[in-house]
C-alpha cells in the first residue's frame, strides 16, 4: 500500500533537534518504509539525522510518503505531528 | 609533588583521591579487521548501541525524578540519534564492506555527518547538531570500548571529581556528599561548573587546561579553591599542613552555620541587615534553609533552559518557581528572568556573535525573542500567588529597556487577567546593576524600577574592561578599584534618594573583608551563595554602623585597590581573626 501527503512546517524554530527526534521516533513505530521528501530530495524518516540535515525551516512544503501495510496511518501521524507545529509556535 | 595553577571557582580546600571522569580522549586508528572476524564484531557492535540505550533509558529515569518529572530532552534525542537505523546500516555497511573495525567505523560515519553539517555554514542550530551529534559518538566509542559510563550517582566513596567540563546533565545526577572538590580542564569564574560548586560550597578549581592529563584517577589531590591551586601527590609535610588548613575551617564552618541559623543579620549597634541567598538549581533550595537565608535575592533560572533543551515550558517553569515560593514562604524570593547569551543558547535568525559578552545576551535576547520573555513572566506570575515574589531583570543598558520590559509585563498580566487567570497585585520589577551604562544614569531609570541589585561580577569586568578568566588581565580585575567603589556608591546612593532598596548580588558582598567596607557605603542587602551566609553575619555583627562608615570615609581616601584590600584585609583581622 502506498500513501502520501504535503504538509508545511509552521512553528518557528523549524524542524531542530527536538521535533526532528519526535518524527523519526514517531516513525519508527510503523512498519512501512517512511520518506520525507524536500525539492525532491527523500530522506529515511526513522532516522532524526538524515531529517536534521534537510534543514526544514518555517513555511518549508514537504512530502510526508510511506510504502507498506500501515502506510496510510503512517502517513496520517506523521503528517499531523508536523501539521500541528510539533507542539511549539 | 606538582602543582598546577588554574582559576579560582569556589573557595575552600578539598583534599581527596582523583577520580577521573568522562575524560576518555578517543583517539581511533585506521584498523581493519579479518574477514572471520566481521560478523561477531557486528554482533559487538549491535551488543554495545544496546548497551548504550539502557544507560540512556536510566540516566533519563535518574534526572526526571531529580528534576521533578520534568521531560529531559537533551538526552532523549540523544537516546534517538544512537537509535538512528540509517546511522546504524552506514556503520555496519563500513564493518562488511570495508572491514573497518567496528570504531573506526562509528568514527567515519559521524564524521561524514559532521562535515555536512560544517557545510551549512556558521549556525547556532548547526552548532546544536554538532554537539549532541559529538556526545552521541562518545557514547557509541565508551560502550564499545567496554568503558561503562561511569556515573557520578554511583560514587561508592568522597572523591576529588577531575574532568573535562561539566554539562548540566551530568552536575544534575551528582551526590554532593560524595564531591570533595573540583578541578576541570576549561571553564571560567561565571561557567555552569563554577556556579554549580560555588552554590554547593564544594571547593573547586576551573581553567587548568590538562589537568586530566596531568593526573592518573587514584592520585591524591589537594585543592586549594580559594588560591586556584591544585597539587599532585603532595609531599608528607605539604599535605599536614593543608589537612590543618582544612580542620580549621570546617570548625569554624560549623560553630558559625550553628550559631546563626536562626539569627537574623544585624550589625554591632542591632541595624537589622537582610542576609539573602544566590541559587543556581532548585536542588539548591534545600541550602537556603539550611543556612538561614532571609530569603533568596537571586534565583538563577539558566538551568531550567538548559535542561528542557532551551524551550522550558510555561507549566514546568512555573511548577519550579511555586516549589521555591512554597519553601520560602513569607521570605522573599526574587526570580531573574533569562540571563543566557546567543553563544550559550541557540536562537533563530541571531547569528553567532564575535564577542558574546558585548552581544545579544540576557534581557537583549528576550527583547529579540519577547516569546521567551514572556512565557517566563506568566510562570512567575502563575506561580507568584500566596509568596514573596519580585522579578529581577539582567543585563539592562538603558532606561528604554526597562520600560520595554515593564509594558511587556503589564500586557501579560492584562492578558491574563482577560483570561480570568488568578494574577498577584503588582510584583516588584528590579533590574540588576551590571552595565556600567545603567550604572550610571541609575537616577534616569531609578523611577521606573521597584528595586536594584548589584551584579558586581559583570559590572567589575565591564569597567574594568577586563575578562577575568584571563589571566594575562585578571590582575586588573579589582572589585575594590576606587572607580569600581564610586560607582557602587552612587547606585546606593541613588537607591536611598529614591525609596528603592539596593542590594548586592556579586561574589563581592560574600567576601568577608568587604563586608564592612559595603556595610559603610550604604549597604543593608546582601545576596551571597547560601554557605557563606554565616560568615557574612558573623562579620556584621562585629562591627557597627559608624565604625563601617569610618573605614569607607578612610578608603574613599586611597588611591589603588592593592592598599584598599590590605586596609580591609586589617580591619577585618582586629575584630573577625578566624576569617582571614
Amino acid at each position: 500500500m502506498e500513501s502520501e501527503k504535503i504538509v508545511r512546517i509552521r512553528n518557528k524554530m523549524g524542524m531542530h533537534v527536538r521535533p526532528a527526534t519526535a518524527v523519526a521516533d514517531t516513525a519508527r513505530r510503523f512498519a512501512a518504509s517512511i520518506q520525507i521528501v524536500k525539492d525532491g530530495q527523500p530522506v529515511d524518516a526513522k532516522s532524526c539525522i538524515e531529517l536534521l540535515t534537510l534543514a526544514a525551516v518555517q513555511g518549508t512544503e514537504l512530502l510526508v510518503r510511506a510504502q507498506g501495510t500501515d502506510a496510510p496511518s503512517a502517513v496520517d501521524a506523521i503528517s499531523k505531528l508536523i501539521d500541528s507545529g510539533f507542539g511549539e509556535k | 609533588m606538582e602543582l598546577r595553577k588554574g582559576i579560582p571557582a569556589s573557595p575552600g580546600y578539598a583534599i581527596g583521591e582523583a577520580f577521573l571522569y568522562d575524560v576518555e580522549e578517543f583517539r581511533i586508528p585506521r584498523k581493519f579487521i579479518a574477514p572471520h572476524e566481521v560478523e561477531p564484531e557486528v554482533r559487538r557492535t549491535q551488543g554495545a548501541f544496546e548497551n548504550a540505550r539502557r544507560d540512556y533509558d536510566e540516566q533519563i529515569s535518574v534526572l526526571s525524578k531529580r528534576v521533578g518529572g520534568a521531560v529531559t530532552q537533551i538526552l532523549q534525542s540523544h537516546l534517538s540519534m544512537l537509535g538512528d537505523p540509517v546511522m546504524q546500516e552506514e556503520i555496519f555497511k563500513l564493518i562488511r564492506d570495508s572491514r573497518y573495525s567496528p570504531e573506526y567505523s562509528v568514527s567515519t560515519v559521524v564524521r561524514k555527518k559532521l562535515k555536512l553539517i560544517e557545510s551549512w555554514g556558521e549556525s547556532a542550530f548547526g552548532k546544536r547538531v554538532e554537539q549532541d551529534l559529538l556526545e552521541v559518538e562518545r557514547t557509541m566509542l565508551r560502550s564499545l570500548l567496554g568503558h561503562q559510563r561511569e556515573g557520578l550517582k554511583d560514587l561508592t566513596h568522597p572523591v576529588v571529581l577531575v574532568a573535562h567540563d561539566l554539562t548540566p546533565g551530568q552536575t544534575a545526577t551528582f551526590d554532593k556528599s560524595k564531591i570533595l572538590g573540583i578541578v576541570t580542564d576549561k571553564g571560567g569564574k561565571t561557567s555552569h561548573t563554577s556556579l554549580v560548586a560555588a552554590s554547593l560550597g564544594i571547593p573547586a578549581v576551573v581553567g587548568l587546561r590538562k589537568i586530566t592529563k596531568d593526573l592518573t584517577g587514584g592520585d591524591l589531590v589537594v585543592v586549594d579553591g580559594g588560591a586556584g591551586t591544585v597539587l599532585i601527590n603532595p609531599d608528607p609535610a605539604t599535605l599536614q599542613r593543608y589537612q590543618a588548613k582544612q580542620s580549621n575551617v570546617r570548625r569554624v564552618d560549623e560553630q558559625l552555620t550553628l550559631k546563626y541559623r536562626d539569627m537574623p543579620g544585624r550589625t554591632r549597634d542591632g541595624v537589622a541587615i537582610s542576609v539573602l541567598a544566590n541559587i543556581d538549581l532548585a536542588g539548591d533550595l534545600p541550602l537556603v534553609l539550611e543556612y538561614g537565608a532571609d530569603g533568596i535575592g537571586l534565583f538563577r533560572t539558566e538551568f531550567l533552559y538548559l535542561n528542557h533543551n532551551f524551550a522550558p515550558s510555561e507549566k514546568e517553569q512555573a511548577e519550579v518557581y511555586r516549589s521555591a515560593v512554597r519553601q520560602l514562604g513569607t521570605r522573599p524570593v526574587t526570580i531573574r528572568t533569562l540571563d543566557l547569551g546567543a553563544d550559550k543558547m541557540p536562537v533563530d535568525g541571531i547569528p553567532s556573535q564575535a564577542n558574546p559578552f558585548l552581544g545579544v545576551r540576557a534581557i537583549r535576547l528576550c527583547l529579540e525573542r519577547v516569546d521567551l520573555l514572556q512565557i517566563q513572566l506568566r510562570a512567575i506570575l502563575q506561580a507568584a500567588g500566596g509568596g514573596r515574589v519580585g522579578i529581577m531583570i539582567p543585563m539592562i543598558s538603558t532606561r528604554e529597556e526597562v520600560i520595554q520590559v515593564r509594558e511587556i509585563l503589564d500586557e501579560v498580566v492584562r492578558q491574563m487577567k482577560e483570561a480570568q487567570e488568578p494574577v498577584p497585585e503588582r510584583l516588584p520589577l528590579g533590574i540588576m546593576v551590571e552595565v556600567p551604562s545603567a550604572a550610571l544614569a541609575c537616577e534616569l531609570i531609578a523611577p521606573h524600577v521597584d528595586f536594584f541589585s548589584i551584579g558586581t561580577n559583570d559590572l567589575v569586568a565591564y569597567l574594568m574592561a577586563v575578562d577575568r578568566t584571563n589571566e594575562k588581565v585578571a590582575q586588573l580585575y579589582q572589585s575594590t578599584n576606587p572607580a569600581v567603589l564610586r560607582v557602587i556608591k552612587e547606585v546606593i546612593d541613588c537607591g536611598a534618594r529614591h525609596g528603592k532598596p539596593v542590594s548586592i548580588c556579586g561574589e563581592m558582598s560574600g567576601e568577608p573583608s568587604c563586608v564592612p567596607l559595603l556595610l559603610g557605603m550604604g549597604l543593608r542587602i546582601y545576596s551571597v551563595v547560601p554557605h557563606v551566609i554565616p560568615e557574612v553575619k558573623r562579620v556584621l555583627e562585629s562591627f557597627s554602623v559608624a565604625e563601617a562608615e569610618e573605614i569607607w570615609e578612610k578608603v574613599k581616601g586611597m588611591s589603588d585597590s592593592r592598599e584598599i584590600d590590605s586596609f580591609l584585609r586589617d580591619e577585618l583581622r582586629r575584630r573577625v581573626p578566624e576569617l582571614v
